[in-house]
């Protein structure tokens, strides 16, 4: 026992211990993580306070109130531009809150995103002009100052030319009227937008008005206020995410299973390789037995493995809990992740024991990695299936089946319906028997194999040694 | 005294090959034992078989009073033929692991052995690089120490000089023989017979999976009868004719430096050189040792085998060797 554990002591640390891991395990979340924080402050979305004129020739004819021009000037007003720049900041923050890691910093990197985001009051002044008897040549006019706004003084930032029937029509068989906007170079499109958007609703409200219409009773008729949907669960209510959170909560133990399995897979495939090859298997063997230097092995790389998932897992709960989505996992589905991984890795484990004990070199193992991936991109392109319908017949016993088995518990497990309690012992059992065999038949190729060098085995050749040992 | 390994009729095949066949052979406690034969005679499969790393298709094998190796692994240091390090791991680290594997507690007065072993074999400074930056014979150093740390009581090194310096090759005979010492039981394969001449205080002699030997030095030097004398001539002399006249020569051949004379039958050599003493006027007259060369090849010819097959099967582990010493030369 007390060999086993230095051979997985050993396997551990030297695969822990190197900038390899280190970098590709630990610093890229840590950097996710940074990002999170650092991205919204450094990123500037501020939009430059903005002053000037915008003209408008009004060929509507429309005299009474609201016309066209008044209203505008109106959306123009400093107090209409105010109370919309508060509005717009805390929906900003809110959205900032709901990606920011939790604790004052992320709140304070919310709220310093939304303030950046919002644009400073800007000034911005509604001129109205008659139209002239030769419009052409007056748009004309005001297109050149808009062309080289340094030969005027007042900063004219852009032309809104009504057309004759934007507001009313004789003619009720045609739709009425729009308009035309002219525009400066370099405005921003945050500008453009809003001013689309005002112009439209103050030819509205003139129209309404021509209709003998109450714009402001319409208007009021017309808005339903947001109404957000909350998920009623065991222990408490949340907002609902869609049906996508299970889906993609399936998707994440399986690919966070499955690419910790691989991993820490390939890493004990690759020192198996390096221990023949470098030649120190057989001083290995004076000391311990075949048995225990590949036990060793396979629990050394499962902790590797094993510590990869639980950064992956600890990652994970905090992004869940940032989008107030933990009540998906719980303590329950946890434990099973972590059983289904240890029979996932022991099964992939073995396999990629017995193919390092059978080559000698790197680039024979690749020909024989080929049906081991084959095996594992079932469960990757079984996800949509799997959790869609967890508990069709097919995925039931798919479920049972060694070495997809515990993948397919995983995804079903995480998806909307749940699996029956039964089916875990199930999965559990027949996973355990696997790996018995898996281990037993590992343990023959890999006691034959470590000492033999030269070409690498084909299937017969396996077989007579699993038969020979 | 009793036997630190005991081999019955122990017999191991590759597919048809038989690699050892039906191979007695006791070593007894605290012996200095030499496994000579050329390459491929089946002395790395027997060796292997010792330390249970492979296993006899029939036949009984027993090592320190066990039934294998397997259960008294912690008390057996082996440098196998195909012997490696962990490139990536520091020097004191591997030795560390290596004595943690053979049931060493961890703790100061490893630390402080371990210390010791490096700088006995001249790698004190080493101690903190990767295993990768040594050359080859400073890992067959490091290898040779990681067999030892444990003070086993069985050693068995398989072709320990291989690949060594001459001054490196003296430095692991001398610690060698001090394990011998220690009172463990030493044991080594060599297809160097000079190293085992040197060394050994008794000979096992295998080829083609057959023991063909299983002696003492001193019964293999009184048991092997001497009957060639080397003649040195004077100067200027050219005695051939004169020797091939007297009774008791049978045949004569020349050598460097002067004559080999064989003893006829039924004549000895004492004899023999009285009568050469007598006729011819000599600078030089002696009686030529066997070397060990010489005794297998003897053996393998009495057993069918021509002279020149047994020389060609040694000469080509000899070419095998200088190339290998080059090869380890030019890493």
């Amino acid at each position: 026992m007390g060999k086993i554990f230095a051979v997985a002591r050993r396997e551990y640390v030297s695969t822990v211990a190197t900038k390899g891991f280190i970098i590709g395990v630990l610093i890229l979340p840590a950097i996710m993580i940074a990002a999170f924080v650092l991205i919204p402050l450094l990123i500037n979305d501020r939009t430059p306070a903005l002053k000037g004129v915008i003209a408008v020739i009004d060929r509507t004819g429309w005299t009474q109130d609201p016309g066209v021009v008044s209203a505008l000037r109106q959306a123009y007003a400093p107090e209409t531009l105010r109370a919309e720049r508060e509005a717009e900041r805390i929906a900003k923050e809110a959205a900032a809150k709901a990606i920011a890691p939790a604790g004052p910093l992320g709140e304070k990197a919310a709220q310093a995103a939304a303030e950046q985001s919002v644009a400073d009051l800007p000034e911005i002044a509604v001129e109205s002009l008659a139209p002239q008897e030769n419009l052409d040549a007056q748009v004309e006019a005001l297109k050149a100052r808009l062309r080289d706004p340094s030969k005027s003084d007042d900063r004219l930032l852009a032309v809104v030319v009504l057309d004759a029937d934007a507001v009313h029509s004789d003619d009720a068989t045609k739709p009425l009227g729009s308009y035309q906007l002219y525009l400066r170079t370099k405005l921003d499109d945050r500008f453009e937008q809003p001013l689309h958007g005002k112009v439209r609703q103050a030819i509205i409200g003139a129209r309404m008005a021509a209709a003998g219409q109450d714009y402001a009773q319409v208007n009021r008729l017309m808005q339903v206020g947001p109404a957000p949907s909350t998920v009623v669960t065991e222990d408490g209510e949340r907002k609902s995410s869609g049906a996508a959170g299970n889906f993609f909560l399936a998707m994440g133990f399986m690919l966070l299973m499955w690419s910790s399995v691989f991993t820490g897979g390939q890493y004990l495939m690759t020192t198996v390789i390096e221990e023949k090859s470098s030649r120190v298997m057989e001083v290995l063997l004076s000391a311990v037995s075949p048995m225990q230097l590949m036990t060793g092995k396979i629990l050394g790389q499962m902790a590797v493995a094993l510590s990869i998932l639980l950064v992956y897992v600890v990652i994970g709960l905090f992004g869940l809990q940032r989008f107030n989505l933990l009540d998906l996992v719980n303590s329950g589905n946890l434990t099973l992740l972590v059983v289904y991984f240890i029979i996932a890795f022991f099964l992939i484990g073995a396999m990629m024991a017995a193919i390092g004990s059978a080559v000698t070199e790197m680039r024979e193992a690749q020909a024989m990695l080929t049906p081991v991936m084959l095996v594992l991109m079932v469960p990757m392109i079984l996800w949509m299936p799997l959790a869609r319908t967890p508990n069709s017949a097919f995925a039931t016993i798919i479920s049972f089946v060694p070495p997809i088995g515990p993948f397919a518990m995983v995804i079903r497990m995480a998806s909307t319906e749940g699996v029956p309690w039964w089916q875990h012992p199930v999965a559990i059992v027949t996973g355990a028997l696997a790996v018995f065999g898996a281990i037993w038949l590992t343990a023959k190729i890999f006691r034959i194999g470590v000492l033999m060098y030269g070409k690498p085995p084909n299937l017969r050749t396996l077989i007579r040694w699993v038969r020979m040992a | 005294m009793s036997d630190a390994i005991i081999i019955e009729q122990v017999t191991k095949r590759f597919g048809d090959k038989v690699a050892v066949d039906h191979l007695d052979l006791r070593i007894a406690e605290g012996g200095l034992y030499g496994f000579i034969g050329p390459n491929g005679a089946g002395k790395s499969t027997t060796i292997r078989m010792v330390m249970s790393i492979i296993f006899p298709d029939s036949g009984r094998l027993s090592v320190l009073g066990r039934a294998s190796a397997v259960e008294s692994k912690d008390r057996i240091g082996y440098l196998p033929e195909e012997r490696g390090v962990y490139r990536k791991m520091k020097v004191a680290a591997f030795i560390e692991y290596m004595a943690r594997l053979k049931g060493v507690d961890p703790g100061p007065e490893l630390r402080r052995s371990i210390g010791d072993w490096l700088e006995r074999m001249d790698l004190g400074r080493e101690a903190r690089k990767k295993c990768e930056e040594l050359s080859k014979g400073m890992q067959q150093k490091l290898q040779f120490i990681s067999c030892v740390i444990h003070k086993p009581d069985l050693l068995i090194l398989d072709e320990p000089f291989s690949g060594l310096d001459p001054v490196n090759r003296r430095l692991l005979r001398t610690l060698f023989l001090e394990q011998h010492e220690r009172g463990a039981t030493v044991i080594f394969s060599t297809h160097q017979m000079e190293s085992a001449e040197e060394l050994c205080d008794h000979i096992v002699m295998i080829h083609k999976g057959v023991k063909r030997l299983d002696a003492t030095m001193d019964q293999i030097r009184t048991s092997h009868e001497v009957r060639r004398i080397i003649v040195r001539p004077m100067p200027g002399d050219s005695p051939a004719p004169a020797l091939e006249r007297i009774t008791g020569v049978a045949h004569v051949e020349p050598v460097q430096n002067g004559l080999e004379a064989e003893v006829a039958p039924g004549h000895t050599p004492s004899e023999v050189m009285r009568e050469i003493a007598g006729v011819l006027p000599c600078r030089g007259l002696e009686l030529k040792m066997p070397t060990l060369e010489d005794i297998f090849i003897g053996i393998v010819s009495e057993q069918g085998e021509s002279e020149a097959e047994a020389r060609l099967a040694l000469h080509a582990n000899k070419d095998a060797a200088a190339l290998a010493g080059t090869q380890a030369k030019g890493d």
